[in-house]
């Protein structure tokens, strides 16, 4: 046996020393370091797999594959809500939508819920809101705290890909020919690149990659020969049988999927021009960008299309982060269930801020600085009806190996899932005896998120 | 010559919503069918005798009706009753989720209405297309190809049919939503 030397012995307690010294003080980011700006980009409908990096078989995102090598991916990232305005009001408010109040694509948003953008810009954020707010009310909402504010009101908020009039601050302009996700980029960028004292927050919200999925022309028919590997029970008419015709996309399903698919990469294409301009702007180091789509989609798995129900397809969304001056180990996918509430908190810790007792997320700097950091075990999916939609009102608990759904009135039978065993969620263990003795479990702890979360049920929207 | 009701009106009704429920019942098995060449040739199959009866339906209805010799009212019964019975259908997926208020509202929904309109319109078609070669085959100059009726119906249903499909439908859409959100919310 060899005895270390003393000289040896020094370093390797100071090498000890000065990691232990690290880990106990958390952060990367030092006390003095100016607070971060903030991008955040928020799709449409884009669902988690839809990205080359989670192993698509054809589609092409070098971008957003970029942001998660120098960043983290969240692969298990979910929605509360599976549904456009319920979950962008998530986004904001950091709260279920049966606390936020819009609980459907009809009912209105409410003026007095706090966003994480007035929370920054009373901190000193100079804010921007660019894109899609597609939430009900009378137009535009009355947003405190945002000093540049772009959307539009087309087709009941939805916008059109391609000429969208655009309401910037209140003035509503034309935009003959311009196609939106560029053009809500080409705003981002100005505001991105303005001289500024103060750290920024911008909201980038795309119309993109909502129906009806139309690319720009460099963009159309990149896809037309591809195998699109839809899944096996998926076939081309599922869009015009069992319901589907009342969410509005009436077109074979093939033909809708590669549209998706192309339009996915336009987003792609502009996200790298923001990250190229953070880059030559020389922000990229101190800017937290998150990407994130605000539901999934049904390409034809369970013979839906769409979105709403419990099923991963619907519920699980894209969800990467770069920071580069507070996460290690970037490159990494992290496994913990995170959900879009846990965004406000998050964004307000990194700024500084303590987040309100009245947001309900949970902050992911933990997840940042360690990659075994705990996250929840359990939590609770909801929708509500939605007029004229087929689909009852549904609660649902996801834990990391199980899911339990319940269904309005009992309209339909529950299910359970063995998300280990059956990460397709073809076989509802609720009638065999393995899935009784779970079952209950998951009821009670159902139950017990409604009640933690206030819970309460909607029948009209 | 007129023949019995069962045989003017029954069955034309029966046969083109026995293709219907027929072709149903195919395409919703074809999904659990592991064999993929299987799968697709059952559910291209199904679709195209659901397209056939739910919309064109009328086209093959109403033939049968006219030349068993049953009357207007008959005709447009039959050309119409599978759409109408396929909107029941339609319908009875959203019982118990939506108040009664809301499910009655769906009647005016273009989805609901789309069909039995189409129909309408394809049997407005089928009358004159059915009346011309009747005069043709008879020979009888009493036989008018635009009678005032089919005429009528063929309007209507045009009308509705253009207002309901204007801009893919978009225009009628948001006017019911504003309309829903006026009387609901």
């Amino acid at each position: 046996m060899t005895i270390p030397s003393g000289r040896f012995c020094f370093h390797a307690l100071l090498a000890v020393g000065l990691v232990a010294a690290s880990l106990a003080a958390g952060p990367v980011r030092s006390a003095d370091m100016a607070p971060p700006n903030i991008v955040f980009i928020l799709t449409d409908d884009h669902r988690w797999d839809a990205l080359s990096s989670m192993g698509h078989p054809f589609l092409e995102t070098p971008n957003l594959d970029r942001l998660a090598d120098e960043g983290i991916l969240f692969e298990s990232a979910f929605v509360t809500t599976s549904l456009c305005s319920p979950s962008r009001a998530s986004f904001l408010t950091g709260q279920y939508a049966h606390t936020h109040g819009v609980v459907t694509n009809h009912t209105p948003w409410d003026n007095r819920n706090v966003t994480f953008l007035e929370k920054l810009s009373t901190a000193g954020y100079e804010t921007a809101f660019i894109g899609k707010w597609h939430m009900p009310g009378d137009g535009l909402p009355d947003l405190r705290g945002i000093d540049r504010f772009v959307s539009f009101t087309r087709e009941g908020g939805q916008g059109v890909y391609y000429g969208c009039p655009l309401i910037i601050d209140g003035a509503e302009t034309e935009r003959p020919g311009r196609y939106i996700t560029e053009d809500l980029t080409d705003l981002a960028l100005d505001f991105i690149s303005k001289e500024r004292q103060k750290p920024f927050c911008l909201y980038l919200s795309h119309k993109a990659v909502h129906f009806g999925f139309r690319p720009p022309p460099h963009l159309k028919g990149r896809y037309r020969h591809v195998d699109l590997a839809l899944p096996p029970e998926s076939d081309p008419w599922i869009t015009y049988t069992n319901g589907h015709p009342f969410v509005g996309a009436i077109f074979p399903m093939d033909f809708l999927y590669r549209n998706y698919c192309e339009t996915v990469v336009s987003v792609d294409e502009q996200v790298g021009r923001i990250l190229d301009a953070l880059d030559t702007g020389g922000l990229a180091e101190n800017t937290v960008v998150v990407y994130a789509g605000d539901n999934g989609h049904f390409w034809g798995e369970h013979g839906l299309y769409d979105k709403r129900l419990a099923y991963e397809e619907s519920i699980r969304i894209p969800f990467i982060v770069r920071y580069p001056g507070r996460i290690r180990d970037p490159g990494r996918r992290a496994l913990q269930m995170v959900l879009n509430i846990d965004l406000a908190p998050t964004l307000l810790e990194l700024a500084g801020l303590a987040p309100p007792d009245t947001m309900q997320g949970r902050s992911l700097v933990p997840v940042f600085e360690n990659a075994a950091a705990s996250s929840r075990s359990a939590w609770l999916y909801e929708h509500f009806p939605v007029f004229p939609i087929p689909i009852p009102g549904i609660t649902a608990v996801r834990t990391e190996r199980y899911k339990y759904v319940e269904y309005q009135k009992d309209l339909r039978p529950p299910e359970l899932f063995d998300l280990q065993a059956d990460p397709r969620e073809m076989t509802n263990l609720m009638d065999t005896p393995d899935g009784a003795a779970q079952a209950d479990a998951l009821k009670r702890e159902l139950e017990r998120l409604k009640k933690e979360t206030g819970y309460r049920s909607y029948t009209r929207g | 010559m007129k023949q019995s009701l069962a045989r003017r009106l029954l069955f034309p009704v029966a046969l083109v919503t026995g293709l219907m429920v027929g072709s149903s019942l195919v395409y919703d098995f074809s999904r659990t069918l592991q064999n993929q060449l299987l799968h697709d040739g059952l559910a291209h199959a199904g679709a195209a005798g659901m397209f056939a009866s739910i919309w064109l339906g009328a086209f093959i209805a109403h033939p049968i009706a006219y030349f068993r010799g049953a009357g207007f009212g008959e005709r447009l019964l039959a050309g119409i009753a599978t759409a109408i019975i396929w909107s029941a259908t339609v319908l009875a997926r959203f019982v118990g989720i939506y108040s009664p208020g809301e499910f009655a509202f769906l009647f005016l929904h273009h989805l609901v209405l789309g069909a039995p309109v189409v129909s309408l319109l394809c049997m407005a078609l089928s009358e004159i297309i059915c009346r011309a070669v009747d005069r043709r085959k008879t020979r009888d100059p009493s036989i008018h190809v635009f009678a005032w009726q089919s005429c009528l119906t063929l309007a209507v249903s045009l009308a509705l049919a253009v207002t309901m499909l204007w801009k893919g439908g978009h225009t009628y859409y948001y006017w019911y939503m504003d309309l829903y959100t006026k009387i609901f919310l």
